[in-house]
């Protein structure tokens, strides 16, 4: 399985860090039914640069 | 199971990519909704949004590629592993810095050997675009009309002459820019002092108008006069000398 190093996912955790528009999280973003219409202007933002995977 | 897999994938994608668990199926109903009938996961896929994203105008539905429940299920971590190395793929892929891209070609060709190592150096220098080639076409054009003045230098090797011949120079240089120049101004100036010179001699102008004025009616009396006494040969013939007369003395 591939892995990120794994101080990669403290720092992420330790402050806010982004791609330059999206804040980029350690770990997986919990969404709930309210968060999905701001979710969904984060997706939609033209700056955002990382790719968002969304498991079913 | 479900969250396993995404703690796996987050774990995966670390900064390269930002990993979503939708709390509940309303959630996911909602996040579907919102995505439209193209773009929707579901049924334990997982999809990967890539960036730029606009799900009302997205023409390639596939360019965010989902995995399937099944193919996850049959293939377990290597299906994870993929769509991980899909992540960061999608993201490491970057339009090369403006200098990369112009010895790009030239440094293929290098490696290939069917260039040589200088030319890269060529290829390196930035190209002036158009806009720039015309910005300085228009400067050198501009510097062109505008004459330098000559200077006479004092380290000349004959100064005396250099000076007389500079000075001959600079005074040729500047009739020509009067005239070339000044040509329009000039007139417009003398005009307007011819106009002010007429303006101070009028009254005598005046005069002297009206006494030719006087002149002219008292020659024509005269001629009126003399038609008057009827057209005697020898008076028509003197009438025809007179008019001659006047005609070359009067100016033209």
């Amino acid at each position: 399985m591939v892995k990120a190093p794994g101080f990669l996912r403290a720092y992420l955790n330790t402050a806010r860090i982004s791609d330059g528009a999206v804040q980029v999280e350690g770990a997986a973003v919990l969404l709930t039914e309210d968060d999905v219409r701001r979710f969904v202007s984060v997706m939609t933002e033209p700056r955002r640069r990382v790719p968002i995977l969304v498991p079913s | 199971m479900a969250r396993e897999r995404t703690d796996q994938l987050a774990d995966g994608v670390a900064r390269a990519g930002l990993v979503v668990r939708l709390a509940d199926l309303r959630a996911q109903d909602r996040f579907n909704e919102a995505m439209g009938p193209e773009l929707g996961v579901f049924g334990g896929a997982i999809r990967t949004y890539f960036a730029p994203f606009d799900p009302a105008g997205e023409r390639y539905p596939r360019r965010h590629p989902p995995m399937s429940a099944a193919a996850i299920r049959n293939r377990g971590t290597a299906a994870l592993d993929r769509i991980v190395d899909g992540t960061i793929g999608g993201t490491a892929h970057r339009q090369f810095p403006d200098d990369v891209r112009r010895t790009l070609d030239v440094v293929h060709r290098v490696l290939a050997g069917r260039a040589e190592p200088g030319e890269i150096v060529d290829a390196a220098a930035p190209r002036p675009s158009k806009v720039d080639f015309t910005r300085e076409e228009m400067r050198r054009r501009m510097m062109a009309m505008t004459r330098r003045p000559v200077v006479p230098k004092a380290e000349a090797v004959t100064p005396a002459k250099a000076a007389v011949e500079t000075t001959a120079e600079t005074a040729q240089s500047v009739a020509d820019l009067v005239v070339k120049e000044l040509r329009g101004e000039l007139e417009t100036a003398l005009g307007l002092a011819t106009s002010s010179q007429i303006a101070d001699d009028s009254g005598r102008l005046l005069r002297e108008i009206r006494v030719l004025g006087a002149h002219l009616s008292g020659l024509r009396d005269i001629v009126m006069e003399r038609r008057g006494d009827g057209p005697a040969t020898g008076t028509e013939q003197n009438l025809r000398d007179e008019h001659r007369l006047l005609n070359d003395v009067l100016p033209r």
